[in-house]
């Protein structure tokens, strides 16, 4: 059985959430190339945002190639849409499990990668 | 004694079997009754309580006076309360966001849970084949009206005993109708509420079990209508001879009232599945998330 990817909305702009998470399951391959995705008021209601926020989110992601917008024939993901490289996501994973391991939460980790991007 | 056990003991016994189901599930959660759950107990005192007058053993006797068309009452009772059950739950609020949506889209009519769905599917199967069935064997009334069985040896001497005719039949097409329409429109709320699809199954579970039971209840009187007119014999003196004429469903008596009863009993463990299920209640969301 096939797990169904979620995303799951928390502190800060939701607009920004969504586009994040979206972009972040079509870069670790959860969300594969031709995926469909649900409708703008379908997905603005499970989240419990506006169908403008959610419309917004997704004409961003379409600007960056990451998803394809058709009328009639629903929202799926773009073909070869590519985030992130793959080796980056490799590393990134790595990372997630050895901060797990150590119990380390994710604002901490947010944090540390927010300092070194900067540096 | 026979026919008060008849009366109560399958909706005891259903409520015990959908209790115990919902016990092994882990979906018990006792004292969180929604309204479709208090409508399910009423429901079953109805039914109780209309089944005795029917059979004029109501324990006032002055109440049975009254007369009820035994066919019509027993048969539609269910059908009627599934209704009024459905449009109770049809109402009631589908499920809210609780901030997490599953990238999917969402087409169609929701058809899970499968098992509920598939049973809803198979009970109007098998109501159409015996409704056609008791129909064919249904003879006119002097009203005309398809709703006696007849025993017929020859021109001169005729037995009969009400039973569920094409009369009866078309009148219940409409209720069943009228009750998965009002099904269908509660599944597409559902669908088009938010909540995750455990959450949307749950609440598709409470409208789905409240029709099946409704259904199971019906077939049970028609089956049980088939097991009576096997039943049924006619005795006559004829040329200094006394026969006995048996119904031509006579070999089918006995497996047709054992159907019956388990058919109630599958009814009533339906119609309490809406009782010991999580009410379709706003805090379903939160418990479920």
């Amino acid at each position: 059985m096939t797990m169904t990817p979620k995303i799951t909305l928390q502190d800060g702009p939701p607009g920004e959430q969504i586009k994040a998470q979206i972009s972040g399951l079509i870069a670790t391959n959860e969300l594969p190339s031709g995926a469909p995705l649900p409708s703008v008021r379908q997905l603005a209601r499970d989240l419990g945002v506006a169908t403008g926020t959610v419309a917004s989110a997704y004409r961003d992601l379409q600007a960056q190639g990451l998803i394809v917008l058709r009328r009639g024939s629903g929202t799926r993901v773009a073909d070869g849409a590519t985030p992130v490289p793959h080796e980056v996501v490799q590393q990134v994973r790595k990372l997630v499990t050895v901060a797990r391991e150590n119990d380390v939460a994710l604002g901490d980790v947010a944090g540390v990668i927010h300092t070194l991007w900067r540096d | 004694m026979y026919f008060y056990f008849l009366i109560y003991v399958p909706p005891v016994l259903g409520a015990l079997v959908a209790l115990a189901v919902a016990i092994m599930r882990g979906r018990f959660t006792l004292f969180r009754v929604g309204s479709a759950g208090f409508f399910a107990v009423a429901s079953a005192i109805v039914v109780i309580g209309l089944s005795l007058l029917a059979m004029g053993l109501w324990p006032v006797i002055r109440f049975n006076d009254i007369f009820l068309d035994g066919v019509m009452t027993l048969s539609f009772t269910p059908l009627i309360l599934g209704v009024l059950g459905a449009l109770i739950i049809a109402f009631t609020p589908t499920p809210k966001s609780n901030g997490t949506a599953e990238l999917m889209p969402r087409s169609g009519l929701p058809s899970e849970p499968r098992s509920w769905f598939n049973s809803v599917l198979l009970v109007l199967l098998l109501i159409l084949l015996t409704s056609l069935w008791a129909g064919e064997l249904s003879s006119p009334d002097e009203w005309g009206l398809y709703r006696i069985f007849k025993i017929e040896p020859n021109a001169t001497f005729m037995v009969g005993s009400s039973f569920y005719g094409w009369y009866y039949s078309k009148w219940a097409v409409l209720i069943i109708v009228a009750l998965l329409l009002l099904g269908v429109w509660r599944l597409q709320r559902i669908r088009n509420g938010a909540g995750t699809q455990d959450t949307r199954r749950a609440f598709n579970r409470v409208i789905l079990a409240m029709i099946a039971g409704a259904l199971l209840l019906h077939l049970a009187q028609i089956t049980t209508s088939l097991s009576n007119a096997g039943a049924l014999q006619a005795s006559a003196l004829i040329d200094n001879g006394y026969y006995t004429f048996q119904s031509s469903l006579a070999a089918m008596t006995i497996p047709l009232r054992w159907a019956s009863y388990l058919l109630k009993l599958l009814g009533w463990a339906a119609w309490f599945t809406v009782l010991f299920s999580p009410g379709p209640a706003e805090e379903l969301d939160e418990e479920l998330a």
